[in-house]
């Protein structure tokens, strides 16, 4: 856990050196007063020193025992990982293929794989909340609520609606 | 025109088929996320906005706050029934609640809950109509120098009242402000970190943002655990007894005091208003022994508190501009969103709209009362859908919600982003609420900052030279050093961060 918060704290300083970096390159004043530059050079330095004194805080925190060092994770492995990840995986691929597939097929191959892989939904009632939150939930938004959401870029499904 | 006059305008607004409508949706769509655990109101209102893209700014406005001020409604539902509470504000009602429905009283408990937090409501809505005059004539007086003050007052009271570590406060109050020099620099009109990207250039949409950040963030770290699960839950009778009734009445007035006047706090959240309205109750009580064992003070305060401290968050927005947690920055967002600048200028450039809104919380309630008590079933029946669907349903809202707001596929994107970045920091124990603080206020904050310079041609002094600006500034750093005091290590006083805390 300590060398977890040990690289938390570094990413934040590295993250402020480099935000301080790239403020440096912008305009920090002029005759009227502070410009573009001026807010995130102090924003970034601060953060750094905030950053110094988190990894100061964590050093002269009293180490654990190897024992207690070992049981202790910050994140989960296994089961819990492998949901995250197709969590992740799954919110990816809409990013991937929302546009290019269109909103009602990539949904409803998203909501499916959801409801089967991490519900453990029964395929007939997967079929049917997909199905509910892909094409009729299109249908809402963008015939009653005028948001607007990808067709497909191909163009045989979008002659079809999709 | 007297305060009245106004209200009775406000009503006339209020009262319209259309905006009655919004708010009766508003109002459900709020019990809904407070019943429904797994999204809190900040996430819940963010999802939402979508929905009100194509409303008018009043409609829009009347059915975003009264989602807001139903989740706390809501969320008792499941702390009385299931012990689970649906939002944060309602954790400390399982303790009480939940014991009377293991008694058999679950109905008495949501009925109880339901008056005192329509009461509680009532109360800080009349508040905001009688200091809204007093507090924006005040406003109005404020220059670039004394705004800037007054936000740098109400960040450092958030960041102050944020938990464990100030560090990481300020740590997440700093990244909130560096997220919102995203785009194009205010005063100047330069690009700042947009990275080349179109989609930057008008500043990060705080929409995706949130919604990563309560949101997904939430259902990543509940995908820790196996997502299937379902429950059962029985009411019984809503009628409470006389001896209950009598017993409530305390509870309910204090909580109604207590929660609006914190309301007024920023940084002071809906959970810290039930938390202290219990430990006032069980002091004030003269049987202390039976709190944790069904005692329905137990429910009526904290339940009236927490309802009049959502209301009374409203009354720093709307009078000085100032959101005072998260859901409401996130309300704040949505003014925006609509072209509207919430705080003493809308009082006098749209005061239809200003008092609609103020006249329909008074309706909401009326709304909430009635969705809780004869219709608290139709949640309950809610409460049946088992997790494994829900959690793909709430999914598919918030890729919507992300991609709605500007029809932009980068802001799903944003959204993932930002709910990797909020279980990431959840875990470490960084307190999310000055962020998100931070990222609505940052522009304002600097546009008037760079102003007051403008004014001085570059001289600092100038923050000091008005007395009421040289005044925040010193309550900020009074609040900002004493916090941090409680919290360094060798003060003796509180706990350090690190190995210590957390996980």
């Amino acid at each position: 856990m300590r060398k977890s918060r040990l690289i938390a704290s570094s990413i934040f300083l590295v993250f402020s050196a480099a935000l301080m970096i790239a403020s440096v390159s912008m305009e920090y004043y002029s005759s009227i007063g502070p410009g573009p530059g001026f807010f995130p050079f102090w924003l970034s330095l601060i953060l750094g020193l905030l950053s110094i004194i988190w990894i100061v805080q964590i050093v002269r925190s009293a180490p654990a025992s190897a024992k207690t060092e070992g049981e202790e994770t910050l994140f989960p492995r296994g089961g819990g990982l492998l949901r995250i990840l197709s969590l992740f995986g799954a919110l990816c691929f809409m990013i991937a293929f929302m546009e290019p597939l269109g909103f009602q097929l990539a949904m409803f191959a998203f909501l499916a794989f959801l409801l089967v892989a991490l519900g453990h939904v029964k395929t007939w009632m997967t079929l049917i909340i997909a199905g509910i939150g892909s094409f009729g939930l299109f249908r809402v938004f963008t015939l009653l609520l005028d948001v607007q959401l990808p067709q497909s870029a191909i163009r045989f499904l979008a002659a079809i609606g999709l | 025109m007297s305060v009245l006059q106004d209200l009775l305008m406000g009503f006339s607004v209020a009262l319209s088929p259309g905006n009655l409508l919004y708010a009766f949706l508003g109002s459900a769509f709020g019990t809904l996320i407070g019943v429904l655990p797994g999204i809190g109101p900040a996430a819940g209102t963010a999802l939402l906005i979508p929905l009100t893209a194509r409303l008018p700014p009043t409609g829009a406005i009347i059915m975003l706050t009264a989602i807001f001020y139903g989740t706390q409604y809501g969320g008792t539902i499941t702390s009385i029934l299931l012990n689970v509470p649906g939002e944060a504000a309602s954790a400390i009602t399982c303790i009480d609640g939940h014991k009377m429905a293991l008694k058999g009283r679950a109905g008495a408990a949501l009925s109880i809950a339901a008056i005192g937090s329509f009461i509680g409501g009532l109360f800080a809505t009349i508040a905001l109509v009688f200091l809204a005059g007093p507090l924006t004539k005040v406003a109005l007086e404020f220059g670039p120098v004394e705004f800037f003050a007054l936000m740098v007052l109400g960040i450092s009271l958030l960041m102050g009242l944020a938990g464990k570590s100030m560090v990481k406060a300020l740590m997440m109050g700093i990244l909130g402000l560096i997220l919102a020099m995203v785009g194009m620099d205010p005063v100047r009109g330069a690009p700042r970190f947009t990275f080349g990207r179109m989609e930057l250039m008008d500043g990060l949409n705080f929409v995706p943002v949130i919604m990563g950040l309560f949101g997904l963030a939430d259902i990543l770290e509940n995908a820790e655990e196996s997502l299937s699960s379902t429950v059962s839950a029985k009411v019984g009778s809503l009628m409470p007894s006389k001896q209950e009734i009598k017993d409530s009445v305390g509870p309910i007035a204090r909580g109604s005091v207590l929660g609006t006047v914190l309301g007024l706090i920023p940084g002071m959240t809906g959970s810290m208003a039930s938390f202290l309205s219990y430990s006032t109750e069980k002091k004030a009580s003269k049987h202390p022994e039976k709190f944790g064992q069904g005692a329905i003070e137990g429910v009526a305060g904290p339940e009236t508190a927490n309802n009049a401290h959502a209301n009374g968050a409203l009354i720093p927005l709307f009078t000085l501009g100032i959101p005072a947690s998260p859901t409401v920055a996130v309300l704040m967002g949505a003014f925006l969103m609509n072209g509207l600048i919430p705080g003493p200028f809308l009082f006098r450039e749209q005061p239809e709209l200003v008092w609609g809104v103020i006249a329909s919380f008074f309706v909401g309630n009326v709304i909430l009362l009635v969705l809780n008590l004869p219709l608290v079933g139709v949640w309950v029946k809610m409460l049946k859908i088992p997790y494994s669907i829900l959690f793909a349903v709430i999914l598919a809202f918030m890729v919507i919600g992300a991609y709605g707001a500007e029809s932009s596929i980068f802001d799903v994107f944003i959204m993932l982003l930002f709910g990797i970045l909020g279980y990431a920091l959840k875990k470490f124990d960084f307190p999310l609420a000055p962020m998100i603080l931070t990222l609505i206020l940052g522009p304002t904050m600097e546009r008037s900052l760079r102003r007051s310079m403008e004014m001085s041609q570059g001289d600092f002094s100038i923050l000091f030279a008005s007395p009421l600006a040289a005044t925040l500034l010193v309550i900020s750093l009074v609040v900002l050093v004493s916090s941090a005091l409680k919290v360094f290590p060798g003060t003796g006083k509180g706990k350090s961060d690190s190995g210590s805390v957390g996980k």
